[in-house]
C-alpha cells in the first residue's frame, strides 16, 4: 500500500459520493404499499388445543416421546467436514 | 388454603411439567373427577401458545427440522426457556445455543447459525425507526477528516457471521423458493441485517467487509477500522465497499471525533 | 357508564356502539386499501411494544380511519405480584400515541415468577384475590389517567376455596376501583358451561350501567370422558346460543360497542367483515325498537 490510510479514505469517499445517486433518503415510495411484511403479533387472547395432550407428552429425554426425526429440508442440505460425524 | 403467592407459583411450576400435576395443586381444584383433566388445558395452552410464537420467529428451522421435530423441539424449549418478557414479539433469544446443545441435530451444524439470523430478522423488524445516513450528511464532512468520524450503526443492523452458507439456506427455505441442494463445502457467508424503511434486507458482505463493520460497531473511527480490515485483507476495496453500504441502512448517523465536535460547538475558541 | 363515562366521552375518538372486529397482521393490507365496514378495530398493545418497524406503522395508518380500543393482555391483575411499572410505561405511551377509545384487560393473571405464561389464567375468587386485584386496577388507572373495561374471562377449572361467584367478583372490582366492565358473552357462556353455572343469573347479576363493551367469539367443544367441555379459542363463527344471549343483553342494556374476536383459523376480511354485520343487524334492530318504544 503506497497510500496512507487517510489519504485511502478520502478518495473512497469521494468515490463513494460521485456514485450514490443523489436522491437524498430512500425513497418510501407509494404510501399505501410501503408498510412492509405484515407479521403476526403474538400475544392473544385465544385458548390453544383445549384438552390435546400438547402439554402433557413428556419430552425432556426420559420418557419415549422424545424421538427428533428429522423430516425437512435439511436433507437437501450435504456435505461439509462436520456431517461426516453423523 | 394456600396464600395467593403460594398457590400462584404452585400453578406455574406445574405448567412446565409433565405427567400428573402435583397433588398439592390438585387438592386446591375443585375435584369433579376431571380436575387433571382441566388443568391439562391450562398446560396444553402454556405449550401451544409460546410455541406458536417461536413458530413465527424460526420458520426456516421449522422447515428444516420439519414440523414435528420443531414441535418436539419448542416444547422443551418454552418449558427450559419460558418467556422473559410480556411481549412474545421477540420471544426466542436462547433458541440458537439450545439448538447447539442438542445431541441429535449435531449433524446439522448450521442450525444455530441459522436460528441466529432469524432472530436477527425479527428484532431488525421492531427494531426502532431511524433515518439511513444521507450523502447530505457525508458531504457536510471534508473528505481529509472523514478518517476521523465515527459511524454510527443503524439500531435494525444485525451482521450474522457464519461458516456456512447461511444466506444460501435462508433464501432456499423461503415460502415459494425451488427446492435446491446445497453443499456445505461452499464455505462461509456474513449476512447483513439491514431495514433502511420498513423492510427488511439480508444480503451477503465478505469478510474484510465484516471486519470493517465489526470495528465500526465497536466504536472505531474509520481511520481505525479500515487499518484493521487492510491488515486482514490488504487489497480491501474502501470505495465500493462505501458504495454499496454506506447509504443503504447499515449506519444512520456520524458522530464526529470529540476533538472535532468541541471545534464545531466552540466557534469562538479562545486562544 | 357512571364517572368513567365522562372522561372516556373526552377523548379524540370515542369507541362508537357499533360492531367491530379484531384486528389481525393478515388483514393490515386489505383494510387500508378497500375501508370495510368495520365500526372500529381492537388490538393487543403488546403487539405494539416494539421498538419500531412495520406493526406500529400499519396501526398508525389504520387510526387515522377507524376508532381504536386497546385490550391488554399482559397486565396481570391478578398476580399475586407487583404491577410491572416497565409495563405500565409502555401501555401508556401506546395510549398517548394512539388515542384509543376504550382500554381494557382481562380479569385473570399470567405472571407468576420472573417469567411469563402468556396465557389468561384462572384466578382464585376470595377476599384476598379481591383486594390484590382492585388495588392493581386502580394502580393501572391512575398511571395511564383513564378508566379502564375488566372483561371476565372463560375459565376451564375452579379452585376449592374460590368463595366469591365470578360475576359478584367482577361487580365489586368495577364498583370498588371505578372500573367499567367488559362483558364477553361467549366467556359468560364457556365458563358456565364448563362449571355448571347458570347463564341467565350471571348475566342477570351485572348491571348494564358498567358495561362499557361487549366482546363476541366462537369457541369448540371437546368431550372429556363423556363431558363437554368448551373451549374459547376464538377460531369459528359465534354460536346460536352466544347470539340470543347477545340479544337478551341487548334488550336489556341498550346498544354498546361490540367486538368480533376471531384469532385463530383466522378468516378471509369479507367473512370476518360478514359476522361484523351481522352483529350490526342486532345493535340496528334494537335502535328501531327503542325508537318505535319511544313513539
Amino acid at each position: 500500500m503506497k497510500k496512507t490510510t487517510g489519504v485511502l479514505i478520502a478518495s473512497a469517499i469521494t468515490t463513494a459520493l460521485a456514485m450514490a445517486p443523489m436522491t437524498g433518503v430512500h425513497a418510501e415510495g407509494d404510501k399505501e404499499k410501503c408498510y412492509g411484511i405484515a407479521k403476526a403479533g403474538q400475544n392473544d387472547c385465544k385458548a390453544g388445543p383445549g384438552t390435546s395432550c400438547a402439554g402433557t407428552s413428556t419430552v425432556d429425554g426420559q420418557g419415549n416421546a422424545w424421538m427428533l426425526v428429522l423430516k425437512g429440508s435439511c436433507e437437501k442440505i450435504v456435505g461439509g467436514s462436520l456431517s461426516e460425524k453423523s | 388454603m394456600l396464600p395467593l403467592n403460594k398457590l400462584q407459583q404452585l400453578f406455574c411450576d406445574a405448567l412446565r411439567v409433565p405427567g400428573s400435576p402435583p397433588p398439592a395443586l390438585l387438592a386446591e381444584l375443585v375435584n369433579d373427577g376431571l380436575a387433571e383433566k382441566r388443568f391439562n388445558i391450562y398446560r396444553n395452552n402454556f405449550i401451544v401458545l409460546n410455541g406458536d410464537a417461536l413458530a413465527d420467529m424460526y420458520p426456516v428451522i421449522r422447515q428444516l427440522v420439519g414440523e414435528q421435530a420443531f414441535r418436539l423441539l419448542a416444547t422443551r424449549y418454552v418449558r427450559e426457556h419460558p418467556p422473559a418478557e410480556r411481549t412474545l414479539l421477540l420471544y426466542g433469544e436462547a433458541f440458537a445455543n439450545f439448538l447447539g446443545g442438542i445431541p441429535e441435530l449435531a449433524a446439522l451444524p448450521y442450525l444455530a447459525d441459522v436460528a441466529r439470523l432469524e432472530y436477527a430478522w425479527t428484532d431488525a423488524y421492531h427494531a426502532e425507526d431511524a433515518a439511513p445516513l444521507t450523502q447530505h450528511q457525508v458531504a457536510a464532512i471534508l473528505p481529509d477528516a472523514f478518517g476521523r468520524v465515527r459511524l454510527v450503526p443503524h439500531p435494525a443492523l444485525h451482521c450474522i457471521r457464519s461458516p456456512y452458507p447461511l444466506l444460501r439456506i435462508w433464501e432456499s427455505n423461503q415460502p415459494g423458493a425451488p427446492e435446491q441442494r446445497i453443499s456445505l463445502d461452499e464455505g462461509s457467508c456474513n449476512v447483513l441485517v439491514t431495514r433502511p424503511g420498513v423492510e427488511v434486507q439480508l444480503q451477503g458482505i465478505s469478510d474484510a467487509e465484516a471486519t470493517l463493520l465489526q470495528g465500526l460497531q465497536d466504536g472505531a473511527t474509520v481511520e481505525g477500522a479500515v487499518a484493521e480490515t487492510l491488515q486482514v485483507d490488504p487489497e480491501f476495496d474502501l470505495a465500493a465497499y462505501l458504495g454499496r453500504h454506506l447509504f443503504d441502512g447499515t449506519f444512520c448517523r456520524i458522530r464526529l471525533d470529540p476533538s472535532d465536535q468541541d471545534r464545531k460547538n466552540q466557534p469562538e475558541e479562545t486562544p | 357508564m357512571n364517572e368513567a363515562g365522562t372522561t372516556l366521552s373526552s377523548v379524540p375518538a370515542p369507541v362508537p356502539a357499533r360492531a367491530g372486529a379484531g384486528l389481525k397482521a393478515l388483514h393490515y393490507q386489505e383494510i387500508i386499501e378497500r375501508q370495510p365496514e368495520i365500526g372500529w378495530f381492537e388490538v393487543h398493545p403488546e403487539n405494539y411494544m416494539g421498538r419500531g418497524g412495520a406493526p406500529l406503522r400499519y396501526l398508525e395508518r389504520i387510526r387515522q380511519d377507524y376508532p381504536l380500543s386497546l385490550h391488554s393482555v399482559g397486565t396481570s391483575l391478578g398476580s399475586h405480584r407487583e404491577l410491572d411499572r416497565q409495563h405500565l410505561k409502555q401501555l401508556k405511551s401506546l395510549v398517548d400515541r394512539f388515542q384509543p377509545g376504550l382500554v381494557s384487560e382481562h380479569l385473570s393473571w399470567s405472571h407468576g415468577y420472573e417469567w411469563f405464561t402468556h396465557d389468561l389464567l384462572p384466578l382464585i375468587y376470595n377476599r384476598e384475590s379481591l383486594q390484590r386485584v382492585i388495588a392493581n386496577v386502580q394502580q393501572v388507572q391512575e398511571t395511564l389517567q383513564r378508566p379502564i373495561l375488566i372483561e371476565n374471562p372463560s375459565s376451564y377449572l375452579q379452585f376449592r376455596h374460590s368463595d366469591i361467584p365470578e360475576q359478584e367478583f367482577l361487580v365489586e372490582t368495577a364498583k370498588r376501583s371505578g372500573a367499567g366492565l367488559l362483558l364477553d358473552i361467549n366467556n359468560v357462556y364457556v365458563s358456565c358451561r364448563n362449571h355448571g353455572w347458570d347463564i341467565e343469573a350471571y348475566l342477570a347479576a351485572i348491571p348494564g350501567e358498567l358495561v362499557g363493551e361487549i366482546h363476541l367469539a366462537g369457541h369448540t367443544v371437546q368431550a372429556v370422558e363423556g363431558v363437554e367441555l368448551l373451549i374459547d379459542d376464538h377460531g369459528s363463527p359465534v354460536c346460536r346460543a352466544v347470539w340470543e344471549l347477545y340479544r337478551g343483553t341487548l334488550e336489556r342494556m341498550g346498544p354498546i360497542p361490540t367486538l368480533i374476536e376471531w384469532d385463530s383459523n383466522i378468516p378471509p376480511l369479507n367473512q370476518l367483515e360478514a359476522e361484523v354485520r351481522y352483529a350490526g343487524q342486532y345493535l340496528e334492530s334494537l335502535g328501531e325498537v327503542q325508537h318505535a318504544a319511544a313513539e
